[in-house]
């Protein structure tokens, strides 16, 4: 399958730095967005941190003995799962040992979703509140379940999704990469189809624009390059509250 | 008076001589006056005696029609536990539906207006009533029994109507509502807080988890989307299907996905074949209804027995 993808990262309306990072490497296909957060400088290097050695461990496994890469008739079987999982640890590891070193950036840590698609597979890793959804004709949905307080606390019963929207608390996450040693790590895998369409993004954006919105947005661009500008725009004409990050990957046959 | 009085003479045949006997008139009178009073009292017994017997034999007959009386009213109380503990799976089928038009969100309760409020105040009396009333054995409380069943049968219909008035708006609910079991088996582990079968950590569980053979059918348990097929960390191979209504169902250890993301599935629709994949046991699915993102006992909405 061919994979196009566009990628963009604003600053918002209300932050004066960008704690936000992404990464595509069109030659892995692996697309990856990570929101930092913590410390003075810590947020934009913990972020950093992760999508580089998220890249190089693949990289790296790639050149291994066992490849992950390899082509795997269902999804059970394949590899990259676990090779997205050891990447994202080994990230984690990294940013904590960093800001072992530095007290400045101590207690930074990141959140990080991840996508490689590997012929009409796609696998995802994932870490806190960034969220990865997919676009298939009318359907959207998010696909990654986001590491919140407030999706705690609405699986408990406590709150509504729509109280959910307006809670004080909707900027704690219970994850992070690099704030601790180690971290769990979740890993989703699904069957590609032509067509689809994965959207990661950083809460800036999913906080902002509605499901339906982000939705439209795929739908009724003329490119997919404009997708993410369009899609900052609008979260930006809300307020632009937080670092908005998005990539857009469309598979086709 | 005078003293009257008889000579009785008897004369024999041959050459005795002959006898005569002195009676007096009244001793005559009274011996005659006896033989009557004796002939009149033989007569009554015979009548009494005739009488009784007669009532012997209806006697008979009456036994046999207290028996086959007794019989049937034994039936009849039989009929009758047997129509209360009827009225009973009503009275909880009724609840059930009940239970499942509530679910989804508090206006929709106040549509239903005064109907939701019966049954919390009006059943539990009477189930115990049924419970109780089984145990009576005196046919006088029969009457009081079905004077109480005909009236629970009179609100139960009531009850019924309305809910039935309130489905036909609500047709498309219905349908969104996981009321069949999704696959069959033994519930192994069911909705609540358990041993984490890993770790033995007590921890709560969001599902059911039904065992059954590896391959066995996975039906959706009603109409709706599929917005998740694929891996998912743990759980293995997992559809999540959106019924709309805020509803969700989940399943998990799956051996085989039927379905993608997108597909439109119908009750009873088969989308899924039971494993062992991800983070398990042994075969068995992993079922979970989400209601606006709250893990729910999917038992409260499975309607089949």
């Amino acid at each position: 399958m061919k994979v196009v993808s566009a990628g963009l990262t604003d600053v918002g309306r209300k932050r004066n730095h960008n704690e936000d990072s992404f990464l595509i490497d069109d030659e892995l296909q692996l697309y990856v967005v990570a929101d930092g957060m913590g410390g003075h400088a810590g947020g934009g290097t913990a972020s950093r941190i992760a999508v580089e050695t998220i890249d190089k461990e693949l990289r790296r496994a790639r050149e291994g003995r066992d490849n992950p890469f390899v082509t795997t008739s269902n999804l059970q079987d394949a590899l990259l799962p676990d090779a997205l999982r050891t990447a994202v640890e080994r990230a984690c590891l990294a940013i904590f040992t960093t800001a072992q070193e530095d007290p400045r950036l101590s207690g930074m840590g990141t959140t990080v979703i991840s996508l490689v698609v590997r012929d009409n597979q796609a696998f995802f890793a994932h870490v806190g509140d960034s969220r990865a959804y997919l676009v298939r004709g009318p359907l959207i949905q998010q696909i990654s379940e986001d590491h919140s307080l407030v999706n705690e606390q609405i699986k408990a019963g406590m709150i509504t999704p729509e109280e959910a929207k307006h809670s004080r608390y909707k900027n704690i996450i219970t994850r992070s990469v690099g704030f601790e040693e180690e971290v769990q790590v979740d890993v989703m895998g699904v069957v590609a189809e032509p067509g689809d369409v994965f959207l990661l993004c950083s809460d800036g954006l999913a906080n902002m624009v509605e499901d339906r919105e982000l939705h439209e947005a795929v739908q009724s661009s003329a490119s997919l390059a404009d997708v993410p500008k369009r899609l900052i725009d609008l979260a930006n004409e809300r307020g632009g509250d937080d670092n908005i990050t998005v990539i857009v990957v469309q598979v086709s046959a | 008076m005078a003293k009257k009085s008889y000579t009785l003479i008897v004369v024999p045949d041959h050459e005795s001589p002959v006898k005569r006997y002195r009676v007096q008139k009244s001793l005559f009178l009274q011996v005659g006056g006896g033989a009557l009073l004796l002939a009149g009292l033989a007569l009554g017994a015979t009548f009494h005696y005739f009488q009784v017997a007669r009532d012997a034999a209806e006697n008979r007959i009456l036994r046999e029609e207290n028996l086959t009386l007794r019989g049937q009213l034994k039936s009849v109380r039989e009929r009758i536990e047997h129509i209360g503990s009827t009225l009973d799976r009503v009275e909880r089928f009724d609840q059930k539906l009940r239970a499942i038009t509530l679910l989804s969100d508090p206006q929709r309760n106040l549509a239903m207006g005064p109907v939701e409020q019966e049954p919390g105040v009006g059943s539990p009396a009477a189930e115990t009533a049924f419970t109780e009333l089984a145990s009576m054995e005196s046919p006088k409380a029969l009457t009081g029994k079905l004077d109480r069943l005909s009236a629970e049968a009179t609100r139960q219909e009531q009850s019924l109507h309305e809910l039935q008035a309130y489905f036909q708006d609500q047709k498309s609910l219905l349908a969104s509502t996981p009321s069949l079991w999704p696959t069959r088996g033994w519930v192994t582990s069911d909705f609540g807080s358990r041993l984490d079968p890993y770790t033995a950590d007590r921890v709560m569980h969001a599902g059911m988890d039904i065992a059954a053979p590896h391959g066995k059918d996975v039906f959706a348990p009603s109409d709706g989307t599929v917005v998740f097929a694929g891996l998912e960390g743990g759980y293995g191979n997992v559809i999540v299907i959106d019924h709309g209504y805020g509803i969700k169902t989940r399943y998990g250890h799956l051996a085989k996905i039927l379905v993608k993301a997108g597909d439109r599935v119908k009750r009873g629709g088969l989308i899924a074949a039971v494993g062992n994949t991800g983070r398990s046991t042994g075969p068995h699915l992993h079922y979970e209804v989400r209601v606006n993102g709250i893990p729910q006992n999917p038992r409260k909405f499975i309607l089949e027995e």
